[in-house]
């Protein structure tokens, strides 16, 4: 079968730690994640997405983060965001597509 | 059996370790190590143990019980063997994976490339026949276009609503649920996508289901969006694809195919309905639709072949009463149904066996 996630961490240093079943192992930022958001209205016109913190975050928005995940079905992780975005279904075939590790990289790179 | 053995000598070791030449055959692995030996007793020379299975259709329990009785019986000092064959079905569903049917072990999809193929007929008779095993059985009516479980059952008693819980009638044993009770009759159903996703949603959060080891569920024919709602509200433990003698071969199912494919869902197996036509009258055997075509056509995609029904006014007329044709006593097409059932049921334990576990997510 495809390449599935075997362990989801929401909250690694540098973002969301994603373990494959097939050894594979990458990190993919908050901002990363959110401006990749497959949904009909973000492939529409993609987000404006906050990366940098205010300099007196009074009345500014928080900086992007996920909040929280699901499971949906047998082949895709659906995303919370604290922009309360959560529209966006990430099948595990566009979470390898959208990688981004040195190796996924390279190789879509040559 | 042994007579000079001596019973003291009797540990469940020695016991296991002559159950291990005992294999499940879909498995493909000793009972032992698959865990299926339970309660084991040794008491003075009698050994008493239960077989539990993840089918309660194996087609092969008996000769599974024999082969067991002989490997114990052989072992020195052992009297007498008793063995209980039990069933428990197995579930890829886990606490972590947050789903609106714990209580659900397994959701089977019923689905078709066309319409006209049988597939109502065929859901409605794979949740009886399974009843018949012996498994804790629901069938859902999710073509909302063409509600016609409630008809093929014999239920048209409404479900009783209490405080947004629905309690599904039961009716020829199994527990069920469709858009049909809820239309008034010669009203179609005009829905987008979200009315439909709602639909999916209330029909498998708001139903009061309870244990079940099998849901069947009765898909619309084709490709769309309650296939889809479908596919991402659960994690669906399997699609078996109805065809008629053609169209798997003219890959008008291969489309349905493809999408349980695309989502990740195992494909169960492929069902040739309306395989022949034996005549009422003269018993002659015609093949209307040709005959054989969906079998070759699953053998060469790879997927299993779990039976054929044959065009039989039988089942028309028993299903138009609302008397689906697998309660019958030893009748053709019963016996047709029941086989499915058995091979779904395999089909079911090999795919829970090797699914990949539902990623572990926190925070």
């Amino acid at each position: 079968m495809n390449p599935a996630p075997t362990a989801i961490k929401l909250s690694a240093p540098g973002g969301v730690l994603v373990r494959w079943n097939d050894g594979h192992e990458a990190t993919y930022s908050y901002a990363y994640l959110r401006q990749r958001c497959p949904c009909a209205t973000c492939r529409d016109s993609p987000p404006t997405v906050k990366v940098t913190p205010d300099p007196f975050p009074i009345h500014g928005k928080d900086v992007i983060k996920v909040t929280g995940a699901a499971p949906v079905g047998h082949y895709a992780i659906q995303f919370n965001f604290n922009d309360s975005h959560a529209t966006g279904i990430y099948s595990y075939a566009y979470l390898r597509e959208i990688c981004p590790c040195d190796r996924c990289r390279a190789k879509s790179d040559s | 059996m042994g007579i000079f053995g001596n019973a003291g000598d009797l540990s469940e070791a020695h016991i296991l370790a002559a159950l291990q030449t005992v294999k499940d055959p879909d498995l493909e692995r000793d009972v032992v190590s698959l865990g299926f030996v339970k309660d084991l007793k040794i008491a003075a020379g009698k050994v008493s143990f239960s077989l539990e299975l993840t089918t309660p259709a194996c087609s092969v329990k008996d000769q599974l019980k024999a082969e067991a009785e002989r490997a114990v019986g052989s072992l020195p000092g052992v009297q007498r063997v008793d063995v209980r064959m039990t069933f428990r079905v197995t579930t890829t569903q886990t606490p972590q994976a947050r789903t609106l049917i714990p209580e659900v072990r397994n959701t089977i999809a019923v689905a078709s490339g066309k319409g006209g193929v049988g597939k109502s007929t065929v859901a409605a008779n794979l949740a009886v026949a399974l009843m018949r095993f012996g498994a804790k059985v629901g069938l859902m009516d999710a073509d909302v276009y063409g509600p016609s479980i409630p008809i093929l059952m014999g239920a048209s008693e409404a479900p009783q609503v209490t405080q947004n819980r629905i309690l599904p009638p039961v009716a020829q044993g199994v527990k069920m649920i469709s858009m049909g009770y809820f239309l008034p009759r010669n009203e179609a159903v005009i829905w987008r996508g979200p009315m439909l996703h709602k639909m999916i949603q209330q029909f498998l959060g708001e139903v009061e289901w309870g244990e079940l080891d099998y849901l069947v569920i009765d898909l619309p024919p084709g490709t769309g969006d309650i296939q889809l709602s479908l596919c991402q509200t659960i994690p669906l433990t399997g699609a078996v694809i109805v065809s008629t003698p053609q169209d798997l071969a003219l890959e008008v199912a291969s489309k349905a195919i493809a999408m349980f494919k695309k989502l990740n869902t195992p494909i169960l197996g492929v069902v040739e309905n309306m395989s022949y036509y034996v005549c009422s009258h003269c018993g002659e055997r015609d093949e209307i639709f040709g005959h054989g075509g969906a079998r070759r056509a699953s053998a060469q995609l790879g997927y299993p072949f779990l039976g054929e029904i044959p065009l039989n006014p039988a089942i028309r007329t028993s299903s138009d009463s609302g008397h689906p044709a697998a309660l019958g006593e030893n009748t053709p097409d019963s016996k047709a149904f029941l086989e499915i059932a058995s091979a779904v049921a395999a089909q079911i334990s090999i795919a829970n066996f090797n699914a990949p576990q539902t990623p572990v997510i926190e925070g």
